[in-house]
């Protein structure tokens, strides 16, 4: 018996070995591609367009290509074999005056063959009023070295010319809550249509309690108190006590702060806040969502059962998500580790075409979007002074990374309502 | 369950040599080194040829201690190393079967060892390992077992015989990222001779071997997240942080090679080529596989011995070539999160890189004959070592080019024949001319330690020339006069200096005693 264990062995070990060596002969020396990109449009009635912009980005081996073009189709050229993410954008005008960013991407896109084609479907969304000025997420450390995420926050500017009311605007961060390969599989009929919240919340008001101005942001914080202080984090670098908005989460330890509460909307299928007493998105980087429902529309994701979902890949994990439909999101901002896990990108292209990081956990860091600038390098201003921030729906090209985080940047302008007034 | 093989292995090769014991005679240190050079067919692939070698049994075993320290060194390699090492080694004649074997294991103490944070050795010709920015100890431990069996002549023409080893390290990275890392190979090559005539000799080997690694990195604090970098070879990596991944290294190896001995009274010559190829492949996760390289090494060797024996002088004389060819041969994979797959596919390979080395080397040892030692010794010796690295695409360099010489002379005192008494002096001195080597680098993310750091200090050290100084002394002596046993005490010191890229030294320090029987 041990003598017939010991050949089996050895046939398996031949085989293996075989089939190695088979393997790599196989190879041979790279060489570089060519691909095309055909664009398909989804928005009928386009009065105009402004060129096109294509980039091929290989995040994991830092191989960067663009290429400008007008038709409906362009070649790219010394393309080096990998997994690539391809995006393609432009502005459009439509025949009514209503300007569109178009965008489409592609992620994940496996490169090995010579003259390939590839087929990209590119989606408007009207250029939003409302922005995320400036996050910070990856949290801070105390003096003992420990770590500390209370200080999170997330800012919404006006950078439109017009007041807004921030009142029934949404807040939700997507799942997965970190960037990881394994994506979620959503359910086939969705299709382009939705992405997917983990958590969600809403700003309270009744239509105009809560306006912002143009130029002027509001502040939403996990917990909205000055983490100077000796209690909490000396060493972080933010005084959350003027924010606007907290999270509260009825944390006995970090009690209710005079900052006004968000209205918490859905967790795990239902309204209520769930068993953990506190708010906090990955301080590896989320993907943060802010959404306006139209009016005439109703969208209950906790007593609407199509507008929640499980993740399909995991059948028996009973987790419920909320379907957000891309149509009514204003801005949406994906934060990653760093560079290379961009292969898990979450946030379809037409909401953020790019991705920021800060690279690092715990590092009192975050990230910030950037002032437009003329061509003199000053900043561009509306009538009334409001600063007009770059907004392409491209986190890559419309934020700086790993900034010192400020609330307020650029003393932008605090509502007249802020309690610290 | 491999520790345990291990020390079975150990025990039995112990024995064995106790064993030896019996029947061996008297050996002094310069006795047993001649003896053994003398043995070529032992040095080659070739366990059949054994027979042919004529040699006497022998035993040696022995314990040492060493400490190796100075920033002259490769970036990956401790600052300060401190080992422990014991060893044993016999040949036995038996009636119908001629075995060698030997065992050695050694534990490793290394100090601030940078840029390795995924393989025991970062120099084995695995471009595909990970890296961070923290220098660290490490704690190796290797085990070395090897043996050779061979028949007598069957039919006045023909023997048989069988190479084996099995090597196994342990290392750990003390800081994080941690790494545990577990490397092993199985190497078996049979072998068969031919005696074309009394004087002409051809031998015929194959080998096989199986090679594993199983790294998996991970950190003790779970708060702090490291920064690490995958390597891809030539400074190109890919930068993570957390706590690093696991990697399943995995791979054989095949091989040929041929010997020709023609052997006389006074005259022994050997040629030996050899041809290897490996594959190893390199998977990311254990749980969820993800193929992200392979490497294809391919090796020729040849090398001619030659050993005349004089009434008085004897020479020893051996030169040889070798290159080594890797392929670096990197995967496009890509996750299937469908529910019918779930996994990893491999869409794609192609060559990213290869790595070249030639190395010519030539020996050369003149012996003043002291019965069955040498009175004294004097060995020349050359190397000239070519290293020709490229990432093709984006295309990247890494060049050197160097020739070494090196002088040695041996005295072997004779104190006392009564107890065998022996001093045998050494000295040594060497100097490398750097000839020619550079590092360009094409790539993305130049600002990379793996640019910056590794490959930059990589590049110094291969570059550089430098002097080489050494000593030896080593006392032996009979341990009673009615034994045959005899024990040894020996001292060494080597010196390496430099001025080149602001290195300095490396000096090395060891002590070891033991016995021969």
């Amino acid at each position: 018996m041990k003598k017939y264990t010991i050949i089996l062995v050895l046939i398996a070990l031949t085989f293996v070995s075989c089939h190695q060596f088979r393997e790599v002969n196989e190879a041979e020396n790279v060489t570089p591609l060519s691909v095309s990109v055909k664009l398909k449009m989804s928005i009928e009635n386009l009065a105009m367009t402004e060129s096109f912009l294509v980039k091929f980005d290989n995040y994991s081996e830092g191989l960067h290509l663009e290429k400008e073009f007008s038709n409906d189709e362009v070649h790219m050229d010394d393309i080096v074999p990998g997994i690539y993410t391809i995006n393609v954008s432009g502005v459009a005008i439509d025949q009514e005056g209503s300007e569109y960013y178009l965008n489409g991407n592609l992620v994940n896109v496996a490169l090995f063959d010579n003259e390939a084609s590839i087929e990209l479907l590119l989606q408007g969304l009207k250029i939003s009023p409302l922005v995320f000025k400036e996050i910070y997420y990856a949290g801070s450390r105390t003096p003992l070295n420990a770590v500390y995420f209370r200080d999170q926050f997330y800012e919404i500017y006006n950078n439109s010319s017009e007041t807004l009311y921030l009142d029934g605007i949404y807040f939700a961060n997507l799942t997965p809550g970190k960037a990881k390969t394994t994506l979620p599989l959503w359910p086939e009929e969705d299709g382009h249509d939705y992405v997917y919240a983990e958590r969600v919340w809403r700003f309270p008001g009744n239509g105009t309690d809560y306006p912002l101005k143009s130029g002027e942001s509001c502040v939403i914080s996990q917990f909205a108190a000055n983490h100077k202080l000796e209690q909490y984090n000396p060493n972080s670098p933010v005084d959350c006590s003027s924010s606007e908005f907290e999270f509260n989460m009825n944390n006995p330890n970090f009690p209710d702060q005079p900052a006004i509460d968000m209205v918490h909307v859905f967790y795990n299928g239902k309204s209520e806040l769930g068993r953990i007493p506190q708010y906090l998105t990955s301080v590896f980087g989320g993907a943060y969502v802010m959404f306006k429902v139209p009016h005439g529309d109703t969208w209950d994701p906790v007593n609407d059962p199509a507008m929640k979902t499980i993740d399909l890949s995991k059948p028996n994990r009973k987790t419920y998500y909320a379907k957000i439909p891309i149509k009514y999101v204003l801005d949406a901002v994906e934060a990653i580790n760093n560079e290379s896990m961009v292969n898990a990108k979450r946030v379809p292209a037409v909401l953020d075409a790019g991705l920021t990081y800060v690279g690092s956990t715990y590092c009192s860091l975050g990230v910030a979007r950037k002032p437009n600038k003329d061509k003199n390098g000053d900043f561009l201003r509306r009538e009334n002074g409001a600063l007009i921030f770059q907004d392409n729906n491209n986190s890559t090209e419309d934020f700086e990374k790993q900034v010192h985080p400020e609330l307020r940047r650029y003393k932008t302008g605090m509502p007249s309502w802020n309690h610290s007034k | 369950m491999k520790r345990n093989i291990v020390r079975g292995l150990g025990l039995l090769s112990f024995v064995w040599l106790f064993g030896t014991s019996l029947y061996a005679q008297v050996l002094s240190p310069a006795g047993l080194e001649m003896l053994k050079q003398q043995k070529f067919w032992l040095h080659s692939q070739n366990a059949a040829g054994t027979v042919f070698d004529d040699t006497r049994n022998y035993s040696n075993v022995n314990i040492g201690y060493g400490i190796e320290e100075g920033d002259f060194h490769r970036p990956q390699e401790g600052e300060n190393i401190k080992s422990l090492n014991v060893g044993s080694e016999g040949f036995l004649s038996l009636k119908d079967v001629y075995v060698w074997g030997k065992f050695s294991f050694e534990q490793k103490n290394v100090n601030n060892a940078g840029y390795n944070a995924s393989i025991t050795d970062p120099f084995r010709g695995m471009p595909y390992y990970v890296v961070d920015l923290h220098k660290s100890k490490w704690r190796n431990q290797y085990y070395d077992l090897e043996f050779r069996v061979g028949t007598p002549i069957y039919w006045s023409k023909i023997a048989f015989g069988l190479q084996g080893a099995y090597t196994a390290s342990i290392a750990t990275k003390q800081r994080d990222p941690r790494v545990d890392t577990r490397f092993y190979t199985l190497d078996l090559i049979p072998s068969i001779t031919y005696s074309i005539a009394e004087k002409h000799k051809l031998g015929l080997t194959f080998e096989y071997a199986s090679i594993k690694e199983d790294s998996r990195m991970s950190n003790a604090n779970n708060y702090v997240d490291q920064d690490y970098y995958e390597l891809y070879g030539l400074g190109v990596a890919v930068r993570g942080i957390g706590s690093g991944r696991t990697t399943n290294y995995f791979g054989h190896k095949l091989g040929a090679g041929l010997q020709y001995n023609y052997i006389t009274s006074r005259v022994n010559l050997l040629f030996e080529g050899t041809y290897t190829a490996k594959v190893e492949n390199v998977e990311v996760s254990f749980d969820d596989p993800k193929k992200d390289a392979s490497v294809k090494d391919q090796s020729i060797q040849a090398n001619v011995s030659i050993y005349n024996k004089g009434n008085r002088y004897s020479h020893y004389f051996k030169t040889g070539y070798y290159f080594n060819h890797i392929d670096g041969i990197q995967y496009v994979s890509q996750r299937d999160n469908s529910e019918s797959q779930k996994g990893w596919m491999d869409l794609f390979k192609s060559i990213r890189s290869t790595y070249r080395l030639h190395v010519v080397s030539a020996n050369y040892s003149l012996y003043k004959n002291m019965g069955e030692e040498y009175s004294w010794k004097l060995d020349a010796s050359m190397m000239y070592k070519k290293y020709q690295d490229e990432y093709l695409l984006p295309n990247s360099t890494k060049r050197a080019e160097n020739l070494y010489f090196g002088l040695c002379g041996k005295k072997n005192v004779a104190l006392s024949d009564l107890m065998n008494n022996r001093l045998l002096l050494s000295i040594s001195a060497g100097y490398n001319k750097s000839l020619s080597g550079g590092y360009y680098y094409g790539g993305s993310h130049a600002d990379y330690i793996t640019v910056t750091q590794i490959e930059k200090l990589d590049n110094n050290y291969l570059t550089s020339n430098y002097y080489q100084i050494g000593a030896n002394i080593t006392y032996s002596q009979k341990y009673r006069t009615d034994k045959k046993a005899n024990i040894f005490a020996k001292a060494g010191y080597d010196y390496v200096k430099t001025n080149d890229y602001n290195f300095d030294h490396r000096s090395h320090l060891t002590f070891s005693i033991g016995a021969n029987f």
